[in-house]
Protein backbone atom coordinates (compact mmCIF):
# COMPACT_ATOMS: atom_id res chain seq x y z
CA UNK A 1 0.00 0.00 0.00
CA UNK A 2 1.11 3.26 -0.82
CA UNK A 3 -0.12 6.74 0.87
CA UNK A 4 0.40 10.31 1.24
CA UNK A 5 -1.27 12.14 3.83
CA UNK A 6 -0.55 15.62 5.27
CA UNK A 7 1.20 14.80 8.20
CA UNK A 8 1.28 17.26 10.94
CA UNK A 9 4.61 19.25 9.92
CA UNK A 10 3.91 18.97 6.32
CA UNK A 11 2.06 21.90 4.76
CA UNK A 12 -1.78 22.12 3.69
CA UNK A 13 -2.28 21.61 -0.18
CA UNK A 14 -4.81 23.64 -1.03
CA UNK A 15 -6.90 22.48 -5.23
CA UNK A 16 -6.84 26.53 -6.15
CA UNK A 17 -7.83 25.65 -10.00
CA UNK A 18 -9.53 23.40 -11.71
CA UNK A 19 -10.27 22.96 -15.26
CA UNK A 20 -13.28 20.61 -16.94
CA UNK A 21 -14.30 20.03 -20.77
CA UNK A 22 -16.45 17.34 -20.56
CA UNK A 23 -19.28 15.22 -22.37
CA UNK A 24 -21.50 17.95 -20.41
CA UNK A 25 -19.88 20.66 -21.18
CA UNK A 26 -16.75 22.93 -20.91
CA UNK A 27 -16.06 24.74 -17.50
CA UNK A 28 -17.28 24.38 -13.47
CA UNK A 29 -20.44 26.48 -14.66
CA UNK A 30 -21.59 24.02 -17.53
CA UNK A 31 -20.86 21.19 -15.85
CA UNK A 32 -22.24 21.99 -12.75
CA UNK A 33 -25.63 22.82 -14.21
CA UNK A 34 -25.79 19.72 -16.17
CA UNK A 35 -25.29 18.00 -12.91
CA UNK A 36 -27.80 19.95 -11.39
CA UNK A 37 -30.69 18.87 -13.93
CA UNK A 38 -29.57 15.05 -14.04
CA UNK A 39 -28.50 15.56 -17.68
CA UNK A 40 -26.45 12.60 -19.48
CA UNK A 41 -24.77 12.96 -22.84
CA UNK A 42 -24.68 9.76 -24.31
CA UNK A 43 -24.42 8.50 -28.09
CA UNK A 44 -25.84 5.39 -28.37
CA UNK A 45 -25.82 5.41 -32.67
CA UNK A 46 -22.90 6.40 -33.45
CA UNK A 47 -20.77 3.69 -32.62
CA UNK A 48 -23.45 1.13 -31.73
CA UNK A 49 -23.71 -1.41 -30.61
CA UNK A 50 -21.40 0.22 -28.07
CA UNK A 51 -22.41 3.39 -25.73
CA UNK A 52 -20.01 6.54 -25.72
CA UNK A 53 -20.44 9.91 -23.76
CA UNK A 54 -18.99 12.23 -26.43
CA UNK A 55 -17.07 15.52 -25.67
CA UNK A 56 -19.68 18.77 -25.93
CA UNK A 57 -17.92 20.40 -28.52
CA UNK A 58 -15.84 23.74 -27.52
CA UNK A 59 -13.36 26.01 -29.05
CA UNK A 60 -9.98 24.79 -29.12
CA UNK A 61 -8.29 28.04 -30.36
CA UNK A 62 -9.66 30.06 -26.78
CA UNK A 63 -6.54 27.48 -25.05
CA UNK A 64 -4.80 26.26 -27.96
CA UNK A 65 -4.25 29.58 -30.42
CA UNK A 66 -2.16 28.23 -33.03
CA UNK A 67 -3.74 25.28 -35.57
CA UNK A 68 -0.64 24.20 -35.96
CA UNK A 69 -0.38 23.06 -32.47
CA UNK A 70 -4.23 21.48 -32.57
CA UNK A 71 -3.09 19.58 -35.73
CA UNK A 72 -0.28 17.72 -34.58
CA UNK A 73 -2.04 16.63 -31.57
CA UNK A 74 -5.08 13.75 -31.42
CA UNK A 75 -8.25 14.24 -29.97
CA UNK A 76 -7.28 13.10 -26.43
CA UNK A 77 -4.16 15.48 -26.15
CA UNK A 78 -6.20 18.45 -27.74
CA UNK A 79 -8.67 17.60 -24.29
CA UNK A 80 -6.21 17.84 -22.26
CA UNK A 81 -4.16 20.78 -23.25
CA UNK A 82 -7.84 22.35 -23.60
CA UNK A 83 -8.38 21.38 -20.00
CA UNK A 84 -4.89 22.08 -18.41
CA UNK A 85 -5.38 25.91 -20.21
CA UNK A 86 -9.30 26.10 -17.85
CA UNK A 87 -7.20 24.69 -14.68
CA UNK A 88 -4.71 27.45 -15.88
CA UNK A 89 -7.30 30.34 -15.69
CA UNK A 90 -9.07 28.92 -13.14
CA UNK A 91 -6.35 29.13 -10.65
CA UNK A 92 -5.70 32.86 -12.03
CA UNK A 93 -2.13 32.08 -13.21
CA UNK A 94 -2.34 31.63 -16.91
CA UNK A 95 0.40 33.67 -18.44
CA UNK A 96 2.00 34.17 -15.06
CA UNK A 97 5.55 33.55 -15.96
CA UNK A 98 6.64 33.38 -12.53
CA UNK A 99 4.98 30.77 -11.25
CA UNK A 100 4.24 28.76 -14.59
CA UNK A 101 8.28 28.45 -15.31
CA UNK A 102 8.29 26.67 -11.54
CA UNK A 103 4.98 24.79 -11.81
CA UNK A 104 5.38 20.74 -11.69
CA UNK A 105 3.22 18.58 -13.99
CA UNK A 106 1.96 15.01 -13.25
CA UNK A 107 -0.46 13.79 -15.60
CA UNK A 108 -2.27 10.43 -16.15
CA UNK A 109 -2.09 9.57 -20.08
CA UNK A 110 -2.92 6.53 -22.01
CA UNK A 111 -2.33 7.09 -25.96
CA UNK A 112 -1.65 5.52 -28.63
CA UNK A 113 -4.57 6.94 -30.88
CA UNK A 114 -4.35 5.52 -34.34
CA UNK A 115 -5.17 7.01 -37.52
CA UNK A 116 -7.88 4.73 -38.58
CA UNK A 117 -8.35 5.82 -41.97
CA UNK A 118 -4.52 4.55 -43.01
CA UNK A 119 -5.39 1.26 -41.16
CA UNK A 120 -7.99 0.29 -42.35
CA UNK A 121 -6.64 1.64 -45.86
CA UNK A 122 -3.77 -1.00 -45.44
CA UNK A 123 -6.15 -3.85 -44.23
CA UNK A 124 -8.60 -3.39 -47.31
CA UNK A 125 -5.92 -3.43 -49.98
CA UNK A 126 -4.28 -6.59 -48.22
CA UNK A 127 -7.81 -8.05 -48.54
CA UNK A 128 -7.84 -7.19 -51.82
CA UNK A 129 -4.44 -9.49 -52.78
CA UNK A 130 -1.30 -6.08 -51.99
CA UNK A 131 1.02 -8.70 -49.74
CA UNK A 132 4.83 -7.85 -51.38
CA UNK A 133 7.01 -7.27 -48.74
CA UNK A 134 7.48 -3.75 -48.60
CA UNK A 135 3.71 -3.09 -48.87
CA UNK A 136 3.09 -1.98 -45.29
CA UNK A 137 5.99 -0.29 -44.95
CA UNK A 138 5.32 1.90 -47.96
CA UNK A 139 1.92 2.92 -46.92
CA UNK A 140 2.61 3.57 -43.43
CA UNK A 141 5.71 5.53 -44.56
CA UNK A 142 3.45 7.61 -46.86
CA UNK A 143 -0.20 7.38 -45.58
CA UNK A 144 0.65 8.24 -41.79
CA UNK A 145 1.45 12.26 -40.82
CA UNK A 146 5.29 12.60 -39.81
CA UNK A 147 3.71 14.21 -36.64
CA UNK A 148 1.88 11.28 -35.88
CA UNK A 149 3.88 9.04 -33.72
CA UNK A 150 4.01 12.58 -31.22
CA UNK A 151 0.66 12.41 -31.30
CA UNK A 152 0.34 8.86 -29.68
CA UNK A 153 3.12 9.03 -27.52
CA UNK A 154 1.44 9.51 -23.63
CA UNK A 155 3.85 11.71 -21.95
CA UNK A 156 3.45 14.22 -25.36
CA UNK A 157 0.29 15.10 -23.64
CA UNK A 158 2.61 16.59 -20.57
CA UNK A 159 4.98 18.24 -23.67
CA UNK A 160 2.04 19.33 -25.56
CA UNK A 161 0.67 21.41 -22.39
CA UNK A 162 4.49 22.63 -21.50
CA UNK A 163 4.64 24.14 -24.89
CA UNK A 164 1.09 25.56 -25.28
CA UNK A 165 1.19 27.06 -21.99
CA UNK A 166 4.42 28.16 -21.19
CA UNK A 167 4.96 25.11 -18.19
CA UNK A 168 8.66 24.92 -16.95
CA UNK A 169 8.34 23.37 -14.17
CA UNK A 170 9.67 19.11 -13.71
CA UNK A 171 6.84 16.48 -15.68
CA UNK A 172 6.04 13.00 -14.72
CA UNK A 173 3.73 11.09 -17.09
CA UNK A 174 1.89 8.16 -15.56
CA UNK A 175 0.48 5.31 -17.58
CA UNK A 176 -1.71 2.28 -16.16
CA UNK A 177 -5.10 3.05 -16.54
CA UNK A 178 -7.23 4.52 -13.16
CA UNK A 179 -4.95 4.58 -10.79
CA UNK A 180 -2.82 6.18 -12.60
CA UNK A 181 -4.93 9.30 -12.37
CA UNK A 182 -4.61 8.53 -8.63
CA UNK A 183 -0.81 8.31 -8.36
CA UNK A 184 -0.79 11.27 -10.24
CA UNK A 185 -2.68 13.06 -7.20
CA UNK A 186 -0.72 11.13 -4.51
CA UNK A 187 2.96 12.11 -6.53
CA UNK A 188 2.22 15.89 -6.27
CA UNK A 189 0.48 15.91 -3.35
CA UNK A 190 3.84 14.42 -1.43
CA UNK A 191 5.92 16.84 -3.45
CA UNK A 192 3.78 19.78 -2.02
CA UNK A 193 3.22 18.59 1.45
CA UNK A 194 7.24 17.89 1.80
CA UNK A 195 8.24 21.19 0.72
CA UNK A 196 9.75 19.54 -2.08
CA UNK A 197 7.35 21.65 -4.87
CA UNK A 198 5.09 24.82 -4.16
CA UNK A 199 2.64 24.27 -6.71
CA UNK A 200 1.67 21.34 -9.32
CA UNK A 201 -0.36 20.56 -12.28
CA UNK A 202 -2.41 17.08 -12.60
CA UNK A 203 -4.52 15.41 -14.27
CA UNK A 204 -5.54 13.53 -17.30
CA UNK A 205 -7.28 13.32 -20.91
CA UNK A 206 -9.48 11.17 -22.79
CA UNK A 207 -10.80 10.59 -25.43
CA UNK A 208 -14.13 7.69 -25.40
CA UNK A 209 -15.11 8.07 -29.28
CA UNK A 210 -12.32 5.85 -30.43
CA UNK A 211 -13.35 2.36 -31.97
CA UNK A 212 -9.81 1.10 -31.99
CA UNK A 213 -10.27 1.57 -27.96
CA UNK A 214 -13.76 -0.39 -28.28
CA UNK A 215 -11.65 -2.92 -30.04
CA UNK A 216 -9.62 -3.12 -27.27
CA UNK A 217 -11.84 -3.43 -24.54
CA UNK A 218 -13.84 -6.00 -26.36
CA UNK A 219 -11.84 -8.47 -26.16
CA UNK A 220 -11.80 -8.51 -22.48
CA UNK A 221 -15.48 -8.35 -22.50
CA UNK A 222 -15.70 -4.48 -20.52
CA UNK A 223 -17.48 -2.22 -23.33
CA UNK A 224 -21.47 -1.60 -22.05
CA UNK A 225 -23.91 -2.65 -25.11
CA UNK A 226 -26.99 -1.28 -26.52
CA UNK A 227 -28.89 0.25 -23.77
CA UNK A 228 -27.34 2.69 -21.27
CA UNK A 229 -28.09 2.08 -17.24
CA UNK A 230 -26.49 4.31 -14.29
CA UNK A 231 -23.60 2.36 -13.04
CA UNK A 232 -25.20 0.68 -10.45
CA UNK A 233 -27.75 -0.71 -12.28
CA UNK A 234 -26.15 -2.97 -15.10
CA UNK A 235 -26.01 -5.73 -13.31
CA UNK A 236 -27.86 -7.58 -16.04
CA UNK A 237 -25.85 -5.86 -18.76
CA UNK A 238 -22.71 -5.11 -17.22
CA UNK A 239 -19.57 -2.53 -18.55
CA UNK A 240 -18.63 0.45 -19.31
CA UNK A 241 -19.28 3.52 -21.80
CA UNK A 242 -16.50 5.38 -22.65
CA UNK A 243 -16.06 8.89 -22.11
CA UNK A 244 -14.41 11.49 -23.26
CA UNK A 245 -13.19 14.16 -20.94
CA UNK A 246 -9.98 16.35 -19.85
CA UNK A 247 -10.23 17.13 -15.96
CA UNK A 248 -7.05 18.89 -14.30
CA UNK A 249 -6.24 20.35 -10.85
CA UNK A 250 -3.90 23.08 -9.72
CA UNK A 251 -2.81 21.98 -6.41
CA UNK A 252 -0.41 24.65 -3.99
CA UNK A 253 0.57 24.78 -0.74
CA UNK A 254 -0.92 26.51 1.51
CA UNK A 255 1.20 29.39 1.64
CA UNK A 256 2.16 30.06 -2.07
CA UNK A 257 -1.80 30.45 -2.39
CA UNK A 258 -2.07 33.15 0.28
CA UNK A 259 1.29 34.48 -0.96
CA UNK A 260 -0.60 35.60 -4.14
CA UNK A 261 -4.18 35.90 -2.52
CA UNK A 262 -5.50 32.65 -4.75
CA UNK A 263 -8.76 31.47 -2.74
CA UNK A 264 -9.79 27.79 -2.45
CA UNK A 265 -11.98 25.36 -3.78
CA UNK A 266 -10.93 22.70 -1.00
CA UNK A 267 -7.84 20.97 0.54
CA UNK A 268 -6.34 17.92 -0.97
CA UNK A 269 -5.89 16.26 2.49
CA UNK A 270 -4.72 12.74 1.74
CA UNK A 271 -4.22 10.29 -1.57
CA UNK A 272 -3.71 6.67 -0.91
CA UNK A 273 -3.60 3.78 -3.46
CA UNK A 274 -2.95 -0.20 -3.62
CA UNK A 275 -3.20 -3.05 -5.89
CA UNK A 276 -5.60 -5.78 -4.31
CA UNK A 277 -5.24 -9.07 -5.80
CA UNK A 278 -8.73 -9.66 -6.90
CA UNK A 279 -8.17 -13.85 -7.07
CA UNK A 280 -11.43 -14.45 -5.27
CA UNK A 281 -14.54 -12.23 -4.62
CA UNK A 282 -13.80 -9.86 -1.43
CA UNK A 283 -10.18 -9.10 -2.11
CA UNK A 284 -11.13 -5.94 -3.46
CA UNK A 285 -13.91 -4.95 -1.17
CA UNK A 286 -10.92 -5.33 1.58
CA UNK A 287 -8.55 -3.60 -0.13
CA UNK A 288 -11.23 -0.50 -0.24
CA UNK A 289 -11.85 -1.01 3.33
CA UNK A 290 -7.63 -1.06 4.10
CA UNK A 291 -7.67 2.46 1.74
CA UNK A 292 -10.28 3.76 4.38
CA UNK A 293 -8.91 3.13 7.07
CA UNK A 294 -5.76 5.22 5.72
CA UNK A 295 -7.46 8.07 4.79
CA UNK A 296 -7.52 10.78 8.08
CA UNK A 297 -10.18 10.99 10.59
CA UNK A 298 -14.28 11.85 9.09
CA UNK A 299 -16.03 13.85 11.50
CA UNK A 300 -17.67 16.41 9.50
CA UNK A 301 -20.34 15.84 6.67
CA UNK A 302 -19.15 13.28 4.77
CA UNK A 303 -19.97 12.09 1.07
CA UNK A 304 -18.49 9.63 -1.56
CA UNK A 305 -18.00 10.00 -5.21
CA UNK A 306 -16.84 7.05 -6.56
CA UNK A 307 -15.24 6.18 -10.05
CA UNK A 308 -17.39 2.47 -10.08
CA UNK A 309 -16.91 1.73 -14.17
CA UNK A 310 -19.67 -0.70 -14.32
CA UNK A 311 -17.74 -2.94 -15.54
CA UNK A 312 -17.93 -6.40 -12.97
CA UNK A 313 -16.92 -7.91 -11.05
CA UNK A 314 -15.19 -4.84 -9.53
CA UNK A 315 -18.53 -2.46 -9.82
CA UNK A 316 -20.63 -5.21 -7.40
CA UNK A 317 -17.71 -5.48 -5.24
CA UNK A 318 -17.37 -1.36 -4.83
CA UNK A 319 -21.24 -1.52 -3.98
CA UNK A 320 -20.82 -3.90 -1.63
CA UNK A 321 -17.88 -1.61 0.13
CA UNK A 322 -20.61 1.45 0.09
CA UNK A 323 -23.13 -0.43 1.27
CA UNK A 324 -20.83 -0.76 4.91
CA UNK A 325 -20.64 3.50 4.68
CA UNK A 326 -24.68 4.09 3.83
CA UNK A 327 -24.01 6.93 5.89
CA UNK A 328 -22.06 8.45 3.28
CA UNK A 329 -23.91 9.60 0.10
CA UNK A 330 -22.79 8.58 -2.67
CA UNK A 331 -22.22 9.71 -6.32
CA UNK A 332 -20.86 8.18 -9.68
CA UNK A 333 -19.06 9.42 -11.76
CA UNK A 334 -19.23 6.58 -14.15
CA UNK A 335 -23.15 7.51 -14.62
CA UNK A 336 -22.80 11.55 -15.51
CA UNK A 337 -19.48 11.16 -17.38
CA UNK A 338 -19.00 7.84 -18.86
CA UNK A 339 -15.64 6.08 -17.93
CA UNK A 340 -12.76 8.30 -18.38
CA UNK A 341 -10.33 5.78 -17.32
CA UNK A 342 -7.08 7.58 -16.26
CA UNK A 343 -9.26 10.64 -15.96
CA UNK A 344 -12.14 9.49 -13.61
CA UNK A 345 -9.83 10.33 -10.68
CA UNK A 346 -9.14 13.59 -10.76
CA UNK A 347 -12.07 14.20 -12.18
CA UNK A 348 -13.18 12.89 -9.07
CA UNK A 349 -11.48 15.14 -7.06
CA UNK A 350 -12.27 18.50 -9.15
CA UNK A 351 -15.81 17.46 -8.23
CA UNK A 352 -15.34 16.90 -4.85
CA UNK A 353 -13.66 20.15 -4.50
CA UNK A 354 -16.50 21.90 -6.83
CA UNK A 355 -18.73 20.36 -4.88
CA UNK A 356 -17.24 21.30 -1.29
CA UNK A 357 -16.73 25.28 -2.44
CA UNK A 358 -20.18 25.31 -3.73
CA UNK A 359 -21.82 24.34 -0.80
CA UNK A 360 -23.97 20.84 -2.01
CA UNK A 361 -23.21 17.68 -3.40
CA UNK A 362 -24.63 17.05 -7.07
CA UNK A 363 -28.03 15.37 -7.27
CA UNK A 364 -28.25 12.23 -7.07
CA UNK A 365 -28.77 10.04 -10.40
CA UNK A 366 -29.50 5.84 -10.14
CA UNK A 367 -32.69 4.17 -9.55
CA UNK A 368 -31.18 1.27 -7.69
CA UNK A 369 -30.83 3.29 -4.04
CA UNK A 370 -27.42 3.35 -3.81
CA UNK A 371 -27.10 6.96 -4.53
CA UNK A 372 -29.37 8.86 -1.96
CA UNK A 373 -30.04 12.95 -1.46
CA UNK A 374 -28.36 14.95 0.96
CA UNK A 375 -28.87 18.07 2.77
CA UNK A 376 -26.54 20.58 3.50
CA UNK A 377 -23.15 21.32 2.56
CA UNK A 378 -20.57 18.81 2.40
CA UNK A 379 -17.59 19.30 4.41
CA UNK A 380 -15.34 16.15 3.34
CA UNK A 381 -15.59 14.27 0.08
CA UNK A 382 -14.21 10.90 -0.04
CA UNK A 383 -12.67 9.86 -3.67
CA UNK A 384 -12.91 6.17 -4.52
CA UNK A 385 -11.19 5.13 -7.80
CA UNK A 386 -11.14 1.72 -8.54
CA UNK A 387 -10.25 0.15 -11.46
CA UNK A 388 -12.17 -1.71 -14.24
CA UNK A 389 -9.89 -4.20 -13.95
CA UNK A 390 -6.84 -3.93 -11.24
CA UNK A 391 -6.01 -0.52 -8.65
CA UNK A 392 -7.19 1.30 -6.42
CA UNK A 393 -7.00 4.52 -5.43
CA UNK A 394 -9.23 6.61 -2.47
CA UNK A 395 -8.52 10.82 -1.80
CA UNK A 396 -9.61 12.61 0.91
CA UNK A 397 -10.98 16.40 -0.21
CA UNK A 398 -11.90 19.13 2.70
CA UNK A 399 -13.55 22.03 3.07
CA UNK A 400 -10.56 24.36 4.36
CA UNK A 401 -10.95 25.37 7.63
CA UNK B 1 15.70 1.53 13.85
CA UNK B 2 15.71 4.84 12.61
CA UNK B 3 15.88 5.18 8.63
CA UNK B 4 19.40 6.81 7.71
CA UNK B 5 18.71 10.08 6.37
CA UNK B 6 20.80 12.59 3.98
CA UNK B 7 21.31 16.35 5.57
CA UNK B 8 17.94 17.48 4.25
CA UNK B 9 16.54 14.90 6.77
CA UNK B 10 15.03 13.14 3.61
CA UNK B 11 15.43 8.91 4.35
CA UNK B 12 18.05 7.75 2.31
CA UNK B 13 17.21 5.43 -0.67
CA UNK B 14 19.18 2.35 -1.69
CA UNK B 15 19.69 0.13 -4.41
CA UNK B 16 19.35 -3.60 -3.78
CA UNK B 17 18.36 -5.26 -6.77
CA UNK B 18 18.96 -5.11 -10.45
CA UNK B 19 18.07 -6.94 -13.47
CA UNK B 20 18.84 -5.82 -16.94
CA UNK B 21 17.88 -7.08 -20.16
CA UNK B 22 19.24 -5.62 -23.70
CA UNK B 23 20.24 -6.42 -27.04
CA UNK B 24 23.74 -7.30 -25.65
CA UNK B 25 22.71 -10.25 -23.86
CA UNK B 26 19.90 -11.15 -20.44
CA UNK B 27 21.65 -10.40 -17.13
CA UNK B 28 24.03 -8.09 -15.19
CA UNK B 29 26.79 -10.64 -16.07
CA UNK B 30 26.51 -10.91 -19.35
CA UNK B 31 25.65 -7.08 -20.23
CA UNK B 32 28.71 -5.94 -18.31
CA UNK B 33 30.91 -8.85 -19.92
CA UNK B 34 29.94 -7.79 -23.62
CA UNK B 35 29.88 -3.71 -22.58
CA UNK B 36 33.52 -4.19 -21.45
CA UNK B 37 34.33 -5.91 -24.46
CA UNK B 38 33.73 -3.15 -26.37
CA UNK B 39 30.77 -5.25 -28.10
CA UNK B 40 27.83 -3.92 -29.45
CA UNK B 41 23.70 -5.18 -29.49
CA UNK B 42 23.00 -3.32 -32.79
CA UNK B 43 22.20 -5.41 -35.59
CA UNK B 44 19.92 -5.69 -38.92
CA UNK B 45 16.24 -6.08 -38.14
CA UNK B 46 15.22 -9.46 -38.97
CA UNK B 47 11.57 -9.20 -36.96
CA UNK B 48 9.81 -7.45 -39.76
CA UNK B 49 10.39 -6.77 -43.50
CA UNK B 50 12.98 -3.98 -43.80
CA UNK B 51 12.05 -2.95 -47.57
CA UNK B 52 11.77 0.34 -48.26
CA UNK B 53 12.52 1.88 -44.43
CA UNK B 54 15.39 4.04 -44.00
CA UNK B 55 16.03 2.12 -40.64
CA UNK B 56 17.43 -1.05 -40.76
CA UNK B 57 19.37 -1.50 -37.87
CA UNK B 58 18.34 -1.74 -34.10
CA UNK B 59 19.33 -3.05 -31.03
CA UNK B 60 17.01 -6.12 -31.09
CA UNK B 61 16.13 -8.52 -28.39
CA UNK B 62 16.28 -11.98 -31.02
CA UNK B 63 16.48 -14.01 -28.37
CA UNK B 64 13.78 -14.15 -25.95
CA UNK B 65 11.12 -16.48 -27.34
CA UNK B 66 7.50 -15.43 -27.00
CA UNK B 67 4.48 -17.25 -29.02
CA UNK B 68 2.43 -15.81 -30.33
CA UNK B 69 4.90 -12.82 -30.89
CA UNK B 70 4.09 -9.76 -30.30
CA UNK B 71 5.77 -6.72 -29.19
CA UNK B 72 3.74 -6.14 -26.15
CA UNK B 73 4.14 -9.78 -25.22
CA UNK B 74 7.81 -9.41 -25.67
CA UNK B 75 8.45 -6.20 -23.32
CA UNK B 76 5.95 -8.29 -20.36
CA UNK B 77 8.41 -11.22 -20.94
CA UNK B 78 11.61 -9.37 -20.61
CA UNK B 79 9.88 -7.50 -17.29
CA UNK B 80 8.81 -11.04 -15.68
CA UNK B 81 13.05 -12.01 -16.68
CA UNK B 82 14.48 -8.74 -15.46
CA UNK B 83 12.27 -8.58 -12.32
CA UNK B 84 13.05 -11.97 -11.02
CA UNK B 85 16.80 -11.42 -11.44
CA UNK B 86 16.57 -8.12 -9.21
CA UNK B 87 13.99 -9.71 -6.78
CA UNK B 88 16.91 -12.80 -6.21
CA UNK B 89 18.88 -10.14 -5.92
CA UNK B 90 17.18 -8.18 -2.97
CA UNK B 91 16.31 -11.30 -1.51
CA UNK B 92 12.94 -9.57 -0.55
CA UNK B 93 9.13 -10.38 -0.49
CA UNK B 94 7.64 -14.01 -2.03
CA UNK B 95 6.33 -14.98 -5.22
CA UNK B 96 3.58 -12.65 -6.21
CA UNK B 97 4.10 -10.94 -2.86
CA UNK B 98 6.08 -7.72 -3.14
CA UNK B 99 6.18 -5.46 -0.45
CA UNK B 100 5.62 -2.00 -2.06
CA UNK B 101 3.93 -0.35 -5.15
CA UNK B 102 5.34 -1.02 -8.53
CA UNK B 103 6.39 1.61 -10.54
CA UNK B 104 7.45 0.83 -14.13
CA UNK B 105 8.43 2.35 -17.68
CA UNK B 106 6.64 0.94 -20.89
CA UNK B 107 5.97 1.79 -24.70
CA UNK B 108 2.41 2.13 -25.68
CA UNK B 109 0.78 -0.77 -26.32
CA UNK B 110 -1.33 -1.65 -29.50
CA UNK B 111 -2.66 -3.95 -31.42
CA UNK B 112 -0.09 -4.95 -33.66
CA UNK B 113 0.03 -5.59 -37.78
CA UNK B 114 -0.39 -9.29 -37.26
CA UNK B 115 -3.01 -9.27 -34.69
CA UNK B 116 -4.73 -6.41 -36.49
CA UNK B 117 -4.80 -8.49 -39.79
CA UNK B 118 -6.60 -11.34 -37.24
CA UNK B 119 -9.39 -8.69 -36.89
CA UNK B 120 -9.98 -7.32 -40.49
CA UNK B 121 -11.47 -8.29 -43.64
CA UNK B 122 -10.17 -11.96 -44.49
CA UNK B 123 -7.60 -12.16 -47.58
CA UNK B 124 -8.93 -13.99 -50.77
Amino acid sequence: MTETASKPAQTEVWITGIGLATSLGEGLDANWAALQEKRINVDEKGFAPYIVHPLMPVTFDSQIPKKGDQRQMEAWQRIGTYAAGLALDSAGIKGNKDILSKIDMVVAAGGGERDLNVDTGVLTAEAKGANAPGFLNERLMSDLRPTLFLAQLSNLLAGNIAIVHGIGGTSRTFMGEEVAGADAARIALSRIASGESDIALIGGSHNGERKDLMVLYEFGDFNLKDKFAPVWAREDNAGFALGSAGAFLVLESKAHAEARGAKPFAKLSSVVADLARRKTPGDMAATLEKLWAKLPKRDGKGAIISGATGAEPATSEERGFLKGHAEFPVRSTGTMFGHTMETQFPLGIALAALSISRGALFPPNDSTGTEIEMQGAPTQIVVVGAGHWRGEGMALVEAVS
Amino acid sequence: MTAPRDKLGRPVVVVTGMGIMTSLGNGKTDNWAKLVAGESGIRTITRFPVDGLKTTMAGTVDFVSVDPFSSTGLSERMAELVTQEALDQAGIGAKADFPGPLFLAVAPVEVEWPQRRELGPRRR
